[in-house]
C-alpha cells in the first residue's frame, strides 16, 4: 500500500503531465473552431500556421507558469508585459517568414508614419486569438495549482483547504463548459446561411471532429481533477491507497469516454420528420391497427347478420391499414419511406429520452420532488385531496351503516348476501362484545409483531400503542382509538355495546391495512 | 457542477432545434449518456460490492486479532474506486484508523488485514463498515453502504490455580480425597482378605479362586465439588475507591476458578447481580453443571458483565438459597462482607453449606472479617491486585 502522505512520485508527475496535454488539446480544439469561424467571413484565408502558434504559445505558458509564481505582484506584471511584446514581435516575424521579408523594409517606412499600421486584420485577429489561449492556458494551470496536493497542507484546516479545492474544480467545469459554447457557437455560425451577417460568403461545412475531440479530452480532464480531489482527500485522512489506483483510474475513464464517443457517434442525429407529424403519424398507425383487429373480431357477428338480412353475405374483409399514405411525400427515393420513418421515430425516441433521464437523474439527485412538496400551493393540493378522500370514506361508513340499521328496523334485505364458506375460528359468534374487543387486540399485536414491532413484556398497552404510532405514522389516531376502546372492555365494567366491538373491528382493520403498507415499504 | 451541464444541454437542444445540425445532437447525447451511464454504473456497483469480514469471534486479552476484510467485486463492470472505512472499538486498540482506497476489477476481490489487540474483557462491536464509491467524473453525489456489525468476545483473563481448599460434603466425585468416610466404588486400588461383615458385593472372585482365600476389592474414597460461584457486581458491595478495580478482580477470580474446576472435571456455576450487556438484564444464572461447554458460556457472560445497581448480594442470596442441591460449596465474591451478608452466610453454614469467601480489591476492616469468618470456618481470601492469584498456586 501506499504509505498516507505526499510524495511527489513518477505518478503524480505522470499524471500532471496528462493533464497538460488534455489542457493543450482542449485549446487547440477551442482555437480550431475560432479560426474555422474567421475563414467563414474571409474566405480563402490559410490559417493552418494558426494552430502551430496556438500549441507553442501553450507550451510556453504551461512551462513558465511554475516559475513566476514565485515572484511578486508588480514583477510578475513586468514579465508578463515583457512577454506579449516579445510575442507581439515574434509573431509579426513569423508572419513576414510565411509570406516573405521582401514587404518588411516597406512596412517598416509606413509604421515610422503610422504605427497603427503595425497591426494588420490578420495579425490582430492571431494576436487576440493566442492571447486568450494563453490566457485561458494560465487559468486552468491556476486551478490546478490549487487543487494540487503539497505536503505542508497537513498543517492547515483540511475544511477549508478541501472547500478551496472543490470550488477550483467547479470553477474550472465552468470555464470548459463556457469555452464548449463558445465553440459550439461558432461552429454553428460558421455553417449557417445568413446573408445578414455573412453577405454572400459561401457556408463552410468544414468537419467538426474537433468540438467532439474537445468534449471528450474536457470529461477526461473532469475525470483526472476528480481524482486529484479524491487523492488529496484521502491524503488528509491518512487513507492507504492502493498502488496502481491512478493508472487504473485513467485507462478507465479513457475507454468509458471512448465507449460513450462511439455510441454518440452511432446514434441518429438527423430525421426528416418533426415531432408533432411523428406524433401523428404513429397515433394514426395505432388507430388503424385497432380499427383493423375489431373488424377482424365482428367479420362473424356480421357476416351472421347478413344471413338474418337474406341477402348473400359479401365478404367484406378489412382493409388492412394503408401505412404507406402515412408516410410524408417528402420521402426521398434513395432510401426506402419506411426505414426514413424509423429513422425519425428512432432519433425522437433517443433523443426525448435521453434528455429526460438527464432531468430526472438531477432531480432526483437533488431531491428537488421532496422541495416541491414543501411548497405551500401544492402542499395545500394536496391536502384538499387527501381531505376530499378522507370525506369520502367517512361518508361511506355511515351510509353502510345507515343502510345496516334500516334493514335491521325494517326487516328487509336490499340484496342477498353472497354465500361465503364460513371461515372457522375459534370461538367465533360465541364471544361478547367485550370478549371480541379483547381477541382483537391480542391479534393485532401478533400481526404488529409479524412486521418487527414486538411488544415488551413489561410494556402497558398504552406505551405499546405509541411505539406502534412511531412506526405507523399514518395511523396514530386509529392506534390511540383501538387502545382506548381495549383498556375500556379489559379493565372496566361498563358494559360494551355490539357497535364498540364492529367499529374497533374496523378501526384493527384499518390499522392491519396501513401495515401491509409499512411492510411493503420495508421491503422495498 | 451536474447543474451547470443540465443548463448547457438546454442550450444545446436549442441550438440543435434551431439549426438542425448533427454534431449539436452528437455533442448532447455525448453529454446525457456520459451522465446516464455513470450514474448508473455506480448504482449498479455498489450494488454489487460486497464485503466480507473474517475474525476470531472469541479471544482472551492480549492476543493479537488478525482481521480480514474482503471486498469482492460480483459484478462483470469494474469498480473505479472504493472507500472503504472500518469502525473499531477503542479499547481494541487498533494501530491506526483503518481506512483504504482501492479500485476492484470485474470479479475481483481485494483483502485488508489489520491487527486489534485487545487488552481489556468485554463484548466490542466491529463496524459499521461503510463502502464509497463515485462516478468517474466527480459529477455526481457518492453512493454509500453499510455492512452489518459483528461482534468480537474478549474473555477475562484466566490465572492458573492449583491451590484452592475447597472442601466438599458430596460422597462421590472425582477427586481423590485422604478422609477413608466415603469410598467411590468406580475407583478400586486394591484388594485385600475378607473379614467378617464385609459386603459379598466386593468379594472379587476371580482373584478369590486364584488365591483360594476369598478377597475383597478395596475402593478409594473420593469427593465431589459441586460449586456455585456466586459474584457481587453491585457497586454497593465494593470500596468506593476500588470498584471498577475490585469488580475486575472479582470476574477474574471467577473465570480463574471456574478454569480450575473445569480442569477438574468438577461441577461448577455461577450466579450474579450484573447485567449482561448484550441483553441489558440480569446475567443468566448457570447451575452447577460439568463440562467445557458450561464453562464457555460462564465464560462469556462473564466477558460481557457489568456492574449494576439492580440487587444486592444479600438479596440474591436470599433468593438462591433455597435452591442449592445438598453438597454444594458457596463462593462469594464480593469486596465487602458487612453484618447483613454474615447473617445470610451464617444461615447457609448452620444449614450445612460450605463457604469460602473470596474479597476483591481495597476491603476496609479486612481483619474484623477474617475474624468473624473465621467463627464460622469460612475460609476468606483476599485479592487486592493479579498478584495476589499466586497465591492460590502450589510452590
Amino acid at each position: 500500500m501506499t504509505q498516507p502522505g505526499f510524495s511527489a512520485s513518477k505518478a503524480e508527475r505522470y499524471a500532471l503531465w496528462v493533464d497538460y496535454l488534455l489542457i493543450i488539446v482542449m485549446l487547440v480544439c477551442a482555437s480550431i473552431s475560432m479560426v474555422q469561424f474567421i475563414q467563414r467571413i474571409y474566405t480563402g484565408w490559410d490559417a493552418s500556421y494558426v494552430i502551430f502558434l496556438v500549441i507553442v504559445i501553450l507550451i510556453e505558458r504551461l512551462v513558465t507558469f511554475k516559475k513566476i509564481q514565485s515572484l511578486e505582484l508588480e514583477q510578475k506584471i513586468i514579465y508578463h508585459a515583457a512577454e506579449f511584446v516579445t510575442f507581439a514581435i515574434l509573431l509579426k516575424l513569423f508572419g513576414y517568414f510565411l509570406h516573405g521579408f521582401w514587404g518588411f523594409l516597406d512596412d517598416l517606412s509606413r509604421w515610422q508614419g503610422d504605427f497603427l499600421t503595425f497591426f494588420t486584420g490578420e495579425y490582430f485577429f492571431v494576436l487576440i486569438l493566442l492571447f486568450i489561449s494563453w490566457l485561458l492556458c494560465g487559468k486552468f494551470v491556476e486551478y490546478l495549482e490549487e487543487m494540487r496536493i503539497d505536503p505542508l497542507d497537513v498543517n492547515w484546516d483540511v475544511g477549508i483547504l478541501e472547500n478551496r479545492r472543490q470550488l477550483a474544480r467547479s470553477a474550472m467545469i465552468s470555464l470548459i463548459i463556457s469555452v464548449g459554447v463558445g465553440m459550439v457557437s461558432a461552429s454553428i455560425l460558421t455553417r449557417l446561411d445568413i446573408t445578414a451577417l455573412f453577405g454572400e460568403s459561401p457556408t463552410l461545412q468544414l468537419p467538426v471532429i474537433n468540438i467532439l475531440v474537445y468534449f471528450l479530452a474536457a470529461f477526461l480532464f473532469f475525470s483526472q481533477t476528480q481524482f486529484v480531489l479524491l487523492n488529496g482527500r484521502w491524503m488528509w485522512h491518512d487513507v492507504q491507497i492502493r498502488p496502481g489506483l491512478e493508472k487504473s483510474w485513467f485507462k478507465i475513464g479513457t475507454f468509458f469516454l471512448l465507449a460513450v464517443s462511439i455510441l454518440s457517434f452511432i446514434l441518429p442525429t438527423s430525421y426528416t420528420v418533426s415531432i408533432l407529424d411523428l406524433l401523428r403519424i404513429v397515433f394514426t398507425f395505432i388507430t388503424q391497427i385497432l380499427f383493423f383487429i375489431f373488424s377482424l373480431l365482428f367479420l362473424p357477428i356480421g357476416w351472421l347478420f347478413s344471413l338474418l338480412k337474406g341477402s348473400p353475405p359479401t365478404a367484406e374483409v378489412s382493409q388492412s391499414p394503408d401505412f404507406t399514405s402515412l408516410i410524408p411525400p417528402a420521402a426521398t427515393q434513395q432510401v426506402p419511406p419506411f426505414l426514413l420513418l424509423l429513422q425519425s421515430l428512432l432519433f425522437w425516441t433517443i433523443f426525448i429520452g435521453l434528455i429526460v433521464l438527464s432531468f430526472s437523474i438531477y432531480f432526483r439527485q437533488n431531491k428537488l420532488h421532496l422541495s416541491l412538496g414543501k411548497v405551500d400551493f401544492i402542499r395545500s393540493v394536496r391536502s384538499w385531496i387527501a381531505s376530499m378522500f378522507s370525506w369520502f370514506r367517512q361518508a361511506r361508513i355511515s351510509v353502510a351503516r345507515s343502510i345496516k340499521l334500516l334493514q335491521k328496523q325494517v326487516g328487509i334485505r336490499l340484496q342477498p348476501k353472497p354465500h361465503k364458506q364460513p371461515k372457522w375460528e375459534p370461538f367465533s359468534g360465541r364471544l361478547s362484545p367485550r370478549q371480541d374487543v379483547i381477541r382483537g387486540f391480542i391479534r393485532l399485536v401478533e400481526e404488529v409483531e409479524s412486521v418487527g414491532v414486538i411488544r415488551k413484556p413489561d410494556q402497558t398497552p398504552s406505551q405499546f400503542a405509541h411505539t406502534l404510532q412511531k412506526s405507523i405514522t399514518d395511523s396514530g389516531e386509529d392506534i390511540q382509538a383501538v387502545t382506548d376502546t381495549f383498556l375500556f372492555a379489559r379493565y372496566s365494567r361498563r358494559e360494551i355495546s355490539r357497535e364498540t366491538s364492529m367499529e374497533f373491528t374496523s378501526l384493527q382493520k384499518r390499522i392491519i391495512d396501513s401495515l401491509e403498507k409499512y411492510k411493503s415499504s420495508r421491503q422495498e | 457542477m451536474i447543474l451547470t451541464l443540465i443548463f448547457f444541454i438546454i442550450l444545446l437542444v436549442i441550438l440543435g432545434a434551431m439549426t438542425g445540425d448533427s454534431f449539436v445532437f452528437t455533442v448532447i447525447y455525448f453529454i446525457s449518456i456520459s451522465i446516464i451511464l455513470s450514474n448508473w454504473w455506480l448504482n449498479y456497483i455498489i450494488r454489487k460490492v460486497k464485503v466480507e469480514r473474517k475474525f476470531p469471534s472469541h479471544v482472551f486479552p492480549g492476543e493479537v486479532v488478525s482481521i480480514d476484510l474482503v471486498a469482492e467485486n460480483t459484478s462483470i463492470l469494474p469498480a473505479p474506486w472504493l472507500f472503504l472505512q472500518e469502525s473499531v472499538a477503542v479499547e481494541l486498540a487498533p494501530a491506526h484508523p483503518i481506512r483504504h482506497a482501492f479500485n476492484l476489477g470485474s470479479k475481483a476481490n481485494h483483502q485488508i488485514s489489520f491487527k486489534l489487540f485487545p487488552h481489556k474483557r468485554g463484548y466490542y462491536s466491529l463496524g459499521p463498515l461503510s463502502l464509497t464509491s463515485g462516478d468517474l467524473l466527480g459529477l455526481l453525489p457518492e453512493a454509500y453502504q453499510r455492512f452489518a456489525i459483528d461482534f468480537i468476545t474478549v474473555y477475562p483473563r484466566i490465572f492458573s490455580i492449583s491451590n484452592v481448599s475447597l472442601r466438599s460434603r458430596s460422597p462421590m466425585g472425582g477427586i481423590k480425597n485422604y478422609q477413608p468416610l466415603n469410598e467411590d466404588p468406580s475407583r478400586p486400588i486394591g484388594k485385600r482378605d475378607y473379614r467378617s461383615g464385609d459386603s459379598l458385593r466386593r468379594i472379587d472372585w476371580k482373584s478369590s479362586a486364584t488365591t483360594r482365600k476369598l478377597q475383597v476389592k478395596v475402593f478409594e474414597p473420593s469427593i465431589a465439588y459441586q460449586t456455585l460461584m456466586m459474584l457481587d457486581l453491585n457497586p454497593s458491595g465494593y470500596y468506593q475507591k476500588s470498584i471498577y478495580d475490585g469488580s475486575e478482580l472479582a470476574i477474574e477470580a471467577a473465570a480463574s476458578l471456574a478454569s480450575w474446576l473445569n480442569a477438574k472435571k468438577q461441577a461448577f456455576g455461577l450466579v450474579s447481580n450484573g447485567i449482561d450487556s448484550l441483553t441489558n438484564h440480569l446475567a443468566l444464572q448457570f447451575p452447577p453443571r460439568s463440562g467445557s461447554a458450561n464453562l464457555m458460556k460462564i465464560l462469556e457472560t462473564l466477558a460481557r458483565i457489568r456492574l449494576s445497581s439492580s440487587q444486592s448480594i444479600e438479596e440474591m442470596l436470599l433468593q438462591k438459597f433455597p435452591g442449592l442441591p445438598s453438597g454444594t460449596s458457596l463462593i462469594m465474591i464480593t469486596g465487602h462482607c458487612d453484618a447483613m451478608l454474615f447473617t445470610q452466610l451464617e444461615r447457609c453454614f448452620l444449614l450445612g453449606k460450605d463457604i469460602v469467601l473470596i474479597l476483591c480489591g481495597e476491603v476496609p476492616g479486612l481483619q474484623e472479617i477474617k475474624r468473624k469468618a473465621g467463627i464460622l470456618s469460612i475460609p476468606v481470601y483476599h485479592l487486592s491486585s493479579n498478584k495476589d492469584f499466586k497465591g492460590w498456586q502450589l510452590p
